[in-house]
Formats: structure tokens, sequence, C-alpha cells
């Protein structure tokens, strides 16, 4: 199938594209599924999320119990959400590092029925 | 009465058997009440009055104002009772010496206040710079940092309406490629999922499913 493999979405494709746009997943995350300040405990643990030193902050008791990390080199880049209510987590790496992407070759592409 | 007398020395008894007091003996040298009546004390030598006088617990040097007395004489009024032992003390070992030491240490301990203030203002100021900030702080940071960022790399696993859901993309917010693609568009599936997945759902305008969900 098309896995490991590139998937061409027309442009302007809104059912297919919103979803894949950092930008909208991001503004996503953020605006409905992050755990909001309020329900956070002021104190955060200091911690490591793949080596980087990072900070945990954790969801009040009575929370879903969602646990964010975040980079603890002055930035407090995202790095990790957790969440035992929907069983995994997101690792979030290469903050305005991500190398440009360009066309992959034609045999990385693959091709959407119907598209 | 013998106690009272105990400077006196008893020289001779009469057949009576009355003592008889004669000649004081020697007075003890120690600081008396200056006869000059110029000083608080003058010390006698055990053989004469010195020099050294005391005033107000300090001891200074006036030889020019010995008082005309005699040894003897002083003693004759009565063998006096020493000066009161803290003021009689400063008289050699601990007279101006040992003010003058104390001084001495003070000079030393107010600079030496003065650094130890500083040193725990430095130190209460570096663990007050090391210690981790709030949740709040950190919270609106990394907000902040997120809706400012370009491009960034998220990649995860979580379970979204029963399903199991794998999410690796990376790439910009919005740079298009030169060939009319979003970039963000070549989100790269290594989904165990059916790659088309996402796609196969036309109507949902949201895209993948994201994390957890209030």
């Amino acid at each position: 199938m098309a896995a490991g493999k590139y998937l061409v979405v027309p442009t302007g494709s809104a059912a297919g594209t919103a979803g894949f746009e950092v930008g909208t997943l991001l503004d996503q995350i953020f605006a409905q599924d992050m755990t909001t300040l309020q329900s956070l405990n002021t104190k955060v643990a200091k911690t490591e999320v793949n080596g980087i030193p990072a900070y945990l902050m954790t969801d009040r008791i009575g929370s879903d119990g969602s646990k964010i990390y975040v980079s603890a080199d002055g930035r407090a880049h995202l790095l990790r959400l957790e969440s035992p209510k929907a069983q995994g987590s997101l690792d979030f790496t290469q903050w305005d590092a991500v190398p440009p992407v360009s066309a992959p070759p034609a045999d990385q592409l693959a091709k959407i029925p119907g598209m | 009465m013998i106690g009272t007398l105990r400077n006196w020395r008893v020289v001779m008894a009469e057949p009576s058997g009355r003592f008889m007091m004669t000649t004081p003996t020697m007075t003890p040298a120690g600081w008396y009440p200056d006869p000059s009546q110029r000083h608080d004390y003058r010390y006698w030598d055990g053989t004469g009055w010195s020099s050294q006088v005391s005033d107000g617990g300090l001891t200074t040097a006036d030889p020019e104002l010995r008082p005309a007395t005699t040894p003897a004489a002083a003693p004759t009024v009565g063998p006096l009772a020493p000066p009161d032992p803290d003021l009689a003390a400063p008289a050699e070992p601990r007279s101006a010496a040992p003010a003058a030491a104390r001084a001495a240490r003070w000079k030393w301990a107010v600079p030496l206040v003065a650094i130890i203030a500083v040193i725990a203002v430095i130190a209460g100021l570096m663990i007050w710079s090391t210690r981790a900030p709030t949740a709040t702080t950190l919270y609106q940071q990394m907000r902040k940092n997120a809706a400012a960022a370009k491009s960034v790399h998220i990649k995860g696993a979580f379970t979204d309406a029963g399903q199991k859901l794998q999410i690796d993309i990376a790439g910009d917010r919005g740079a298009r490629t030169p060939g009319g693609l979003s970039t963000t568009a070549l989100a790269r599936s290594r989904s165990s999922l059916p790659a088309a997945r996402p796609m196969s759902r036309p109507t949902r305008r949201s895209g993948p499913r994201t994390p957890p969900r209030r």
C-alpha cells in the first residue's frame, strides 16, 4: 500500500490537506486537545525526553492525567504530549528546524484512488 | 576584729594579753583611689605610688602629677580596700590593651559580616535563578513558541474513537513548493494503518485524529 511513501494531495483539497498541514494540526492540538493551563499543577518536575532536559507539567488530581513536556533550555518548546485518555503520546521535534521538503521521486509517490 | 586588721602586723603582745598594733605591713601592690584625687585610681607598686593612673577603666601615665604623699602615708589612711576587681583588673594584663584588642576584633567583624551578607545574597540569587519555573510561565511560553514556529516534526500514536492512529508529519506551516503542492501536504505516512485513512473520509474536515480531545 502507501505505507512509507508520500501521498500526493492536490492543493486545495480541503478534505485531505487540512489535517496534514502541520500548522492546522498544531493549531488544533493547542486549541482543542491540549489540557488547559487552569487544570495544570503549578509546580513542574525536571525530567528528560529522549535525552533532552525537560520540564514536566501534569494535570491536577481529578483531571484526565495528561502530561506536557517542554524543553528546559529556556525556550519551553513542546516536546511531548501524553494522554492516558487517548492511550497515546505525540513527540514534537525539530522546532523551526525541519529540513525543506522537496517533491519526492516518482517511485516514492502513491496515488490515492479517486484523485 | 582580727579580720579587719589583716593588713596590720601584730608585732608584740603585752603581758596583759592586749594586742598592740604598730606599723602597717607593706600594702600589697594594686590599684587604690588616687590620693591626689586627680584620677580614679593610682597604682601602688608595693613600695610607692607609681605614675600609672586609671580613669574610667583606662590606664594612663601621670608622672608629673604624682601625689605628694609619701608611700607610707597612703596606707596610713587605712588599708584601703582594693578597688573593684573589674576596675582594678585593667591595671596591667587587662587594661587598655585588651580593649584595643576588642576594638581590633570588631574592625574585622564589620567587613566580615558585610562579606557574608554579600555571599548570602549572591547564593540566594543563584538558587532563585536556577529554580524550576512555574507551569504558568512554561505553558504560556510554549504556546507562544508553537504559534510562532515555522516548522515542526510531530510523531506519535494515539487512540481516537476506538481506532489506533499514528502520526508522523514534518514540515513548514504554509510554505508551498514551486510545483504548487503545499509542502505540508507532503505528509509522509509511516502508519501501519491504511495509508489513505485520512483520505478515506472526505467528509471529515479535521483530518487525522489528534491526541486527547476534551
